[in-house]
Parts: C-alpha cells; structure tokens; sequence
C-alpha cells in the first residue's frame, strides 16, 4: 500500500464569493515517490492549483493534505516551515536572488531553516549538483550574468538540494529550448528518481508526458472550467 | 541567520544604499546643527558674564543695570559715590570688585573706566579670563586697552594714538582732542561685549574730564598732558561694579546690605537671575529657532523614511523569492527591519560625524563673524533623543513594507508569470 503524499478531497475555490468556483476539484492523490505531469494549458486554473497545493492560498470550500496534514488548518509560519522544509518548487521564471552568485543562491533554503543537517554537507551535495548540472565554471558568478540555461540549472539545483518530499514545478522548461529541454528533465527524472522525490510536473507541452508515470489533464479534474 | 543577504543586497544596490545613507546622514548633521545653534545663543548669552556674584549700581531697573554695565547698551540712571564703592569694597565678605566707569566713546564703542583688577578677576563663560593678544594692561594715565573688534575694525595697532569723543553717540562733536590715549595692549575675542569696548583707568577718565565740570569744556581750563599728575587725580564717582564674594553662600546678604545702604540708594543684582530674566524677554527668538529646528526635523525625517521605504521597497521581489523557499513572516520583517535599521544607524552615525566636521569647519568662522560659540562638545541629552527618534522611526518605517510583504509577495512570488 503506497503512502499519499497529496491528497485533494472535494477542494473548491475562488477568489470572490460572488463568482462561481475557478476551481472544483472532488479528488485528486499523488502517491510517495510518484511523478505526475499536469496538463494544464493557461486558463485552466493551473497557478490558482499550484499556490492552494503550496499554501500560499487557503481553500474556499474542501481540503488538501499535504503528507497525511491538513495544510489548510495550519497557522501562516507552519506552512511557512513546511514548504520551506518538505516541499521544493522550480519556476517558469527562476527566481533567482540577482546579486548572489551561482553557488550561493542553491545554498539559499539551507539558510532558512536549520535541518539538522551540517552545513558541510549540504555544500558537498551543493557542489556535487554543480558539477552533474555543468554550472562549475560559473559557480561563483553572479546569478543576473547567466545565461537563461545557466539560471534554470540553478534553480532546478536549489529545489533539489534539500531532497523535498514534493517537487513542484512550474512550467520550467518554457524558456528552454530543445536540447536545455531535454537535458533539465533528464537530470530532473534522474535525481527524483534516486532520492525518491514525489514530483508535480505542470505544464502545456504535452511532449513532455513522456518522462512521467501518469499523466493528468487537469480540464478533466477540474469540474468547475467544463461549463 | 540569512542576515549576510542584508549586506549583499546594500553593495548590490550601492548607489541607492549610499544616498539614503546620505540623505539620512544630511538630515541628522543639519537638525544637530540648527539644534546646536539654538542652545548656543542661549548659552553664550547666558554667559556673558560669569563668577560675578553681584553687579552694584544706582537703585533703577535689574536689567537696566545688567544692560549698561555688562551689554555696553543704554544709559545708567545715576553714578554712584565713590566712597560708597569703597566702603562696600572693604566689606569683610566682599573678595575682589572690579569698578566701571562710563560715559566716553571712541567712534560709537564705548569706553569703559575700571582698574586692572579688570584683567585679574573678570570672567565670562564658565571660567576663561581676559587675555591679552598684544600688550599689557595700561599702567599710565594715558593708555588704552582695547577690544578684539575695535582693533579690527579700526585697524589699530600697539603705540597707535585715539582720541576719544565725550558722550557715548557715534555723533559725538566733542572729542578729547587735548588728551590722546596710546594703545597699550589689544585683546583676544571673547564673543561678548568685551569684545566692542575700550578700557582706560578710572583715574585716566578723570583726567580727561578735569575743566568739563560744566558738562563743556571751558576754554582755558583744560590741561595738557604734562601739567598732570596721577597722584592728584580724585576719582568721585563711578557708574558701577562687579563683585566678587568670598562665599557665595553670602550673596543674598550682601545684596541685602547693599539694598539697605545708607549712603545713598543702590541696588546689588545676581547677574545670572538678571540674565536670565534678560534671555526671557528675548525668548521668542528661541522659540523661533526651536520652531526652526522642529521644521528641520520633520523634512530631515520625511527625507529619511522616504529614502528608507524605496530601499527597502526595492527588495520587493526578493522578498518574494525568499516567501516561495519557505521563508516565514519573521525572516522576512527580520531582513527589512534589519536593513531600514542598518541604514538608519549608520547614516545617524555619518551624520554625527558630519555635524561634528562642520562645527569644526565652520565653528571659528561663526564665532568670529557673529559672535555665536558653538563649543565641540559631546551631544547632549536632547540631542540623544532626537538620534533615538530618527532611529525609532527608522524601525517604524521598516515594518511596513514587512507587513506588507507579509501579504503581497506570496502571491508575486510563486505566480511570477514574466
């Protein structure tokens, strides 16, 4: 019997009570280890998913647990901790602090919360991601003079580093081109795979099914955008 | 702590981060120096005239008496006997008197008649004496001892001859022209009155009035120099005092002796209280220069929470960034209160120094050109406060884009769409 990590259970939302729900979902489950890719071209309620997910937004109506909690219920500062501590995201934009360099901005969620884990040792895993992602000539660059592969590198190392339990992203491929492409989900497959990452892969590019376990359209999941 | 982002995010944006510290900076040395100004006009006021424990002259108004013995301003009502000087004098509590006699001029300054006693026993702002910068005091009929802006103004040097005006306009048609007086010693500035006057002995101005006792001369009667002898003058009267007691716990007592003098009337006045009643009648140039400084303070601190808030607006997006790996409320209003403070610090720090260079720049200048000593002394209390309330508001202003922050940039960060 494998463990959920997320589980959505008659989640409805909007941002304005006057208007219908922007979302409704009655269940969704991704299971430990699991990687999922999320067909959702825009429009269809994708970012308002992804923040509800990281709880950043509250559900207006339903629930979602996040590693067998109800996230919902929690104060600001603990789902504060908790997406800091068990949950990774990679953007379409890569978010990255302009004025730290390459090395410094992975290192970056190590500084929020102490995980009982050495400094010394994340740096090692730091550099050893450096060296798997191509990014040591440049580690001690800032992060505004990398190329657009370079940054998406770097962030996909930041979210890595601290081996979340769920690996959110968002679109990170979408200012890629072909050959970036497919290099970032090779490593990212590959990493997931062996520390055994939970992964939410978003995105509209329905080429990039392939590298996932499962497949969802979140049209179909979302009951509330078939009107 | 990811407080080292701080300091990274001020060299990143160095120029923002050195001109908020500028503005800040500016602002502090700029309400010191307004506050400083202010509390120098009271002080060198105030202390014009120092360890006098009385001033004696005809019974009239206290700051009547304060005015023309001390300011040089007005005319005394009366003079006062000398024999009545002298008795006082020799009154067993009484420690030094320095003796005044007014009524001449040297083009519009006043000429002022006492003994050398002068040069011994006066002082003014706490305890600095009267010093010479050339010359001696005068130890002949003759001589003349002269302020620091009288030899400046009149370009008089040492062995230089003047003849003085009788009255104290700067019309004065009658001049001493018989009886010129040679400088003898020139004074260094002491940003007070001293500073306008001219001093001869008592006996000097004596001597200059015998065959005036009509208020004219008459013709004939004046004598030359030769024909006078110190030893005969008689000095009768004088305008007024200064003494010195040997206790000061016997001052009241010794006014009250004097006030019940039965020579004749004469009053004894503290001049510190008359002084005091003196800056109370000018009080609403203070409260001019306080309503200065209060507007000093509120531009200088809008100024400063202005700058402040676009630095640390400017983190927004990082902030953002921060929000989405998982950085809490505190972390977030840790960083901006820790920045708006760092800045708010450091430029108060800057300004303080900046205040203390400009006093030091431009304090001489000050004192020599409109007799205003600022002394480089440490801030004072109120000085503190003002500092603690620029910091204060430093912190203040941080807190809000925190909050803010608080709400917004979770959003901004995790739904950046380009």
């Amino acid at each position: 019997m494998s463990v959920k990590i997320l589980e959505i259970n008659q989640l409805r939302f909007t941002y304005d009570p006057q208007k219908p729900y922007l979302l409704n979902i009655p269940s969704f489950i991704i299971n430990q280890g699991e990687r999922v890719f999320l067909y959702g071209p825009s429009g269809t309620g994708k970012s308002t998913l992804l923040n509800l997910i990281a709880g950043v937004l509250k559900p207006s109506e339903g629930q979602i647990l996040f590693n067998q909690q109800d996230f919902s219920s929690l104060s600001p500062a603990k789902r504060d901790r908790i997406r800091g501590e068990k949950m990774g995201y990679i953007f379409q934009s890569f978010n990255l602090i302009p004025y730290l360099s390459a090395f410094e901005n992975i290192l970056l969620p190590t500084k929020l919360y102490a995980k009982g884990v050495a400094a010394s040792v994340y740096q090692n895993e730091a550099k050893l991601l450096l060296e798997k992602l191509n990014l040591n000539s440049v580690k001690d660059q800032r992060a505004s003079s990398l190329s657009i592969g370079q940054q998406q590198r770097v962030a996909q190392a930041r979210a890595l580093l601290t081996s979340p339990m769920l690996l959110i992203a968002d679109e990170p491929t979408s200012s890629l081109d072909s050959d970036n492409t497919n290099e970032f989900m090779n490593i990212l497959c590959e990493t997931a795979e062996k520390k055994k990452m939970t992964l939410l892969f978003v995105s509209h590019d329905k080429r990039l099914e392939t590298y996932f376990d499962r497949s969802v359209d979140l049209k179909s999941l979302n009951q509330a955008v078939q009107s | 702590m990811i407080f080292y982002l701080n300091m990274k995010a001020m060299k990143n944006r160095l120029f923002t981060t050195l001109l908020c510290l500028f503005s800040i900076a500016l602002s502090v040395a700029l309400f010191l120096s307004v506050e400083r100004v202010r509390s120098g006009a009271r002080d060198g006021f105030t202390q014009t005239i120092s360890q006098t424990d009385l001033i004696v002259g005809a019974r009239g108004g206290s700051i009547q008496l304060l005015l023309y013995s001390v300011f040089h301003i007005g005319n005394p009502s009366n003079n006062i006997r000398f024999s009545s000087y002298e008795k006082i004098k020799n009154h067993p509590m009484v420690n030094w008197t320095i003796p005044f006699s007014l009524g001449d001029s040297y083009r519009g300054h006043r000429v002022v008649g006492t003994s050398t006693d002068f040069f011994t026993y006066y002082r003014f702002r706490g305890d600095r004496q009267i010093e010479f910068a050339e010359g001696s005091p005068f130890s002949s009929l003759f001589e003349v001892v002269i302020g620091a802006e009288v030899a400046k103004k009149f370009q008089l040097k040492l062995g230089d001859p003047l003849v003085l005006s009788h009255g104290i306009s700067s019309e004065a048609i009658l001049k001493h022209d018989q009886l010129p007086f040679i400088v003898a010693g020139i004074l260094t500035p002491t940003q007070t009155p001293v500073d306008k006057a001219l001093y001869i002995s008592l006996q000097g101005m004596e001597a200059i009035h015998i065959g005036w006792e009509s208020g004219v001369p008459k013709a004939g009667s004046i004598p030359s120099q030769d024909q006078i002898n110190s030893d005969e003058i008689k000095v009768n009267q004088l305008t007024a005092f200064l003494l010195g007691a040997k206790n000061r716990i016997q001052v009241l007592r010794l006014r009250n002796d004097i006030a019940q003098f039965s020579d004749e009337p004469l009053q004894a006045v503290i001049p510190a209280l008359a002084l005091q009643e003196l800056w109370q009648t000018l009080s609403y140039i203070e409260q001019i220069l306080l309503l200065i400084s209060l507007c000093v303070f509120l531009v200088g601190l809008t100024g400063i929470l202005i700058s402040l808030y676009t630095s640390v607006q400017e983190r927004r997006r990082e902030m953002a960034i921060l929000r989405s790996l998982g950085a809490g409320l505190k972390h977030i209003a840790g960083l901006l209160i820790a920045e708006s403070l760092t800045l708010v610090v450091v430029g108060s720090m800057l300004g303080i120094g900046l205040f203390y260079l400009m006093l030091s720049l431009i304090g001489p200048y000050l004192e020599s050109e409109f007799s205003l000593y600022l002394p480089l002394s440490p801030l004072a209390l109120n000085e503190w406060k003002i500092i603690g309330m620029v910091v204060m508001a430093g912190l203040c202003i941080g807190l809000i884009p925190a909050f803010k922050a608080s709400f917004n940039s979770l959003q901004d960060g995790l739904t950046q769409t380009n």
